[in-house]
């Protein structure tokens, strides 16, 4: 895992009467998901904690794998991981990503032929053929 | 597990997918402005909130340029697979992922 995120990627806009405002973005699109009211503290750094755990952190997603938080629109939810570790596949794949064999039984979990895993989610990063 | 009952799984999923906001047909009705940030309609021209303009590209788009993708059927396929589990065609050698823009 990379070096652990404790926010989303943010902007903060300080208003005259000393409020801080955050802007939080997802760490892969650079989408806004959450702008946050005025939030008075003594630093900088203590107005990003409160703003993160009682408003940004709600509408974000934890990649397990990477540590980065993401929208809802770039989380794979069936593999919990950012689209960037886990990107989108047919839960019931028609051939084998391994060998290329058709598939007869689409629940399967493994491929008749090689053995490979099937499932989502499960596939990104070694090879599973036995 | 049935034709019927794999069909009814998967739209149901799919309802699941668009009634929550992911997946690929969310991803492919949105654009996010680069100046705010704010996720927009794919078929608007300039970003509601800030009026800039607004890319070509869908968040689809950005998800496939992230990724290998089948040159048959052109759906994003994982590192390690040597064929395209949607078409069966053989994929060729993947490059690496690209890093994060933000």
């Amino acid at each position: 895992m990379e070096q652990a995120k404790k926010t989303a990627a943010y902007r903060v806009i300080t208003d005259s009467g000393g409020g801080r405002t955050f802007r939080f973005y997802c760490d892969i699109s650079g989408e806004l998901c959450c702008v946050t009211k005025p939030i008075r503290a003594d630093t900088e750094a203590a107005a990003l904690e409160m703003a993160w755990e009682q408003e940004g952190k709600r509408q974000f997603n934890r990649c397990d794998r990477c540590g980065r938080f993401v929208s809802s629109a770039m989380f794979n939810v069936n593999a919990e991981c950012c689209l960037d570790c886990a990107p989108w596949e047919d839960e019931y794949p028609s051939f084998c990503h391994h060998c290329g064999a058709r598939l007869r039984e689409p629940d399967a979990c493994f491929c008749p032929v090689c053995g490979a895993k099937l499932q989502v989610g499960v596939t990104d990063g070694k090879e599973e053929a036995k | 597990m049935t034709d019927y009952d794999l069909r009814i799984r998967q739209a149901l999923h799919r309802v699941t997918l668009l009634e929550y906001g992911f997946g690929p047909e969310t991803l492919r009705r949105r654009k996010v402005c680069p100046v705010c940030g704010k996720a927009n309609s794919a078929d608007r021209t300039n970003c509601a909130d800030c009026g800039a303009v607004l890319p070509e590209m869908t968040l689809y788009d950005f998800y496939r340029s992230r990724h290998r993708c089948c040159p048959g059927c052109g759906v994003a396929v994982t590192n390690v697979a040597r064929y395209c589990p949607e078409c069966g065609t053989r994929l060729p050698k993947g490059a690496a992922r690209r890093e994060a823009v933000v």
